[in-house]
């Protein structure tokens, strides 16, 4: 569960924020958008916080990124072991990661997730 | 000389004609235009010949007398019905008039349908019907129902003796997603359709869930997760021109072969490029689409579904000018493997095919089916069952290739020799066995690798024992399940030649009632 400052009409809200996942679904990204409050200038940015998770049960063999690492769209993040295949786990957005969740060697299930990824749009 | 009294009958057709086929009035078809929309003769006007249009049955007019509708005028009844040409090709249609009544369904609009479908079926042509209604004209009552119920008799009728497409250009809702559903292929348009058996409203009173309209019932919705779109365009114009494309490969009914067209494409030319395409290390995933536009005509690959279950490729291509059905393992996606949905877009398909004389070229590199407790719960025994059952159950020529991986139960379900195979090719880097090395040797030798001294390298002995038995196709070759193995360079040509020997098979039917597909 996350938190985030809502602006409905110059109006501020605290919001919690639940992400609801369908199980075994493919979507693999899942994205949170909140407005954000950005600096001083009372200026607002789009955010939008991808979750990357594992398209099906396997065991990851490599983390090509680290956290606060900036990746571009179509980049390969993650290697995951899973049904006689080294399967490419790629970013569909680029951003910053902000979490990496799994290491090498993990094992994980379908829809676990993998990567956390903040864009901020203007 | 003229006579006069003739003339004068002449303008009146002309004047009857001019005010029908404007269907809901100037006004209702700027309204249409502005929710850009094209009108329902628009539509048909587009996706004809020109000029081969014509219209059966414009002066009918309902019989309904209560709520409102006994002098209630409803002109054609709210849809356009009749038959034409595609590239010289006859096809019926018909088409809903939103700007009528919301192109509502009721008693005589429903008849009218029905007789354009029982024209198609008499004259063996495809029936392409263009959805955009609000749904049963609910002052028509059970006479509305019932309509919607002759229309699915038809379509179940008419089912595997002519194409039958839907193209859904507006709304289409409740009871009347279901004539969509009967026939073989929909088409939707990125925010113009909306299909659901119960729309938003209805969903949030019973369930209190929100959710648009688009996200329940969308193109994008219907093309990715459902499945139930078969093509997505992201306009009208497109949508027509695909369905164009779509039947220069079909046949216009069950008793035709599907149209030959001659290629410029030599049928010997060597798929060098497969060569880079596919990794000979099974582990590394590549995109079989490539591989399916280099063994094809021009490249040209027709992709049924193609967001839905992308772990396995369906659609139409010419081999040496002759129409082919191919079904591919997508190793990019769920690195191939097969699953609830992928059986069930490839069945499907392979149905299709068979129906209408289209041969099936089948390309295999499928590691097995998905584990999971998702999987298991949603009945993967039951949707699996289907590729066995449609594979085992056509009779058009089946060719298949084995690329890479075919293991286990997938293997089978893959079109393999004993579910009917004609011809089966692999290349030398194919693997058929029962299951992985890791998988067989823990099984087969778990006591060996416990009792050894050094397990590990005990294990590791054993894996490459495992690896040197199975892991290539020559196994296979020596039980004669694998009828060739070749190079791939020439897999084009293998799969032509095969294809126009086993054109000429003969089998026949048990003389069954029907069998009992599971579903």
């Amino acid at each position: 569960m996350r938190r985030f400052l809502v602006r409905v009409n110059g109006e501020e809200y605290q919001v919690e924020v639940i992400e609801i996942l369908e199980e075994g679904k493919q979507g693999l990204a899942i994205q949170n958008i909140a407005r954000v409050k950005e600096g001083k200038s009372g200026s607002t940015a789009l955010k939008v916080t991808t979750t990357v998770r594992s398209p099906m049960p396997g065991r990851v063999i490599t983390v090509n990124v680290k956290k606060g690492e900036t990746v571009a769209a179509g980049q390969v993040a993650i290697i995951l072991e899973a049904m006689k295949m080294e399967n490419e786990i790629a970013v569909e957005h680029s951003g910053t990661v902000t979490n990496v969740y799994v290491s090498e060697n993990d094992t994980v299930d379908v829809g676990d997730p993998l990567l956390e990824i903040e864009e901020l749009r203007e | 000389m003229r006579y006069k009294l003739l003339e004068e009958l002449l303008r009146e057709l002309k004047e009857k004609e001019h005010a029908l086929l404007l269907g809901g009035g100037e006004k209702a078809i700027e309204k249409q235009h502005q929710a850009g929309k094209l009108t329902a003769r628009e539509r048909i006007a587009l996706f004809l010949d020109p000029g081969s249009f014509e219209e059966v049955d414009l002066f009918v007019e309902h019989r309904a007398e209560r709520f409102g509708m006994k002098d209630k005028v409803v002109p054609a009844d709210g849809v356009v019905t009749g038959f034409g040409t595609v590239e010289g090709r006859v096809v019926f249609v018909y088409s809903q008039d939103f700007t009528v009544m919301g192109g509502s369904l009721g008693e005589m609009h429903a008849q009218k349908i029905c007789k354009v479908m029982d024209m198609a079926l008499k004259v063996g042509a495809p029936i392409i019907g263009i959805n955009d209604s609000g749904g049963a004209r609910i002052q028509e009552g059970i006479d509305s129902l019932s309509g919607y119920g002759q229309i699915f008799y038809r379509n179940t009728q008419a089912s595997g003796v002519i194409p039958q497409i839907a193209v859904i250009a507006g709304p289409c809702a409740g009871g009347a997603v279901y004539s969509p559903a009967l026939m073989d292929f929909i088409f939707m348009i990125e925010g113009m359709s909306k299909m659901f058996v119960t729309g938003p409203q209805v969903v949030k009173a019973a369930t209190g869930e929100d959710v648009s309209a688009e996200e329940l019932g969308g193109a994008m919705t219907h093309a990715t997760r459902s499945g139930v779109a078969h093509f997505v365009a992201h306009t009208e114009e497109d949508c027509f021109l695909e369905l164009r494309r779509l039947l220069q490969y079909l046949p216009a009914n069950n008793a035709e072969e599907p149209p030959y067209v001659e290629t410029q494409d030599p049928v010997d030319r060597e798929n060098q490029a497969l060569l880079e395409i596919v990794s000979p290390n099974p582990n590394k995933p590549y995109d079989m689409k490539r591989v399916i536009q280099e063994i094809v005509d021009g490249g040209e690959f027709l992709e049924v579904q193609k967001d839905f279950a992308r772990n396995i490729i369906v659609g139409f291509a010419r081999m040496g000018g002759h129409v082919v059905g191919i079904v591919a393992n997508q190793p990019y996606h769920l690195a191939g493997c097969l699953d609830i949905d992928s059986a069930d877009k490839a069945s499907r398909f392979i149905r299709f095919c068979d129906c209408f004389h289209i041969p099936l070229v089948t390309l295999v590199d499928v590691p097995g089916f998905l584990p999971g407790t998702n999987q298991e719960f949603g009945g993967i025994i039951r949707h699996g069952a289907k590729m066995l059952y449609a594979y085992s159950e056509a009779t058009v020529p089946k060719i298949t290739v084995i690329v890479r991986k075919a293991y286990g139960g997938a293997y089978l379900a893959m079109c393999s020799r004993d579910l009917g195979a004609d011809v089966v090719l692999a290349w030398p880097t194919a693997e058929i066995a029962v299951m992985g090395a890791e998988g067989a040797v823990g099984i087969i030798f778990r006591q060996e690798i416990e009792k050894s001294l050094d397990p590990e390298k005990e294990r590791e002995k054993l894996l490459d024992q495992y690896r040197k038995e199975f892991y290539h196709p020559y196994q296979a070759a020596k039980r004669g399940y694998v009828d060739q193995v070749i190079d791939p360079v020439v897999t084009r040509l293998k799969i032509v030649r095969a294809l126009e020997v086993f054109w000429s098979k003969r089998e026949s039917g048990r003389g069954k009632k029907h069998g009992n597909f599971p579903v």
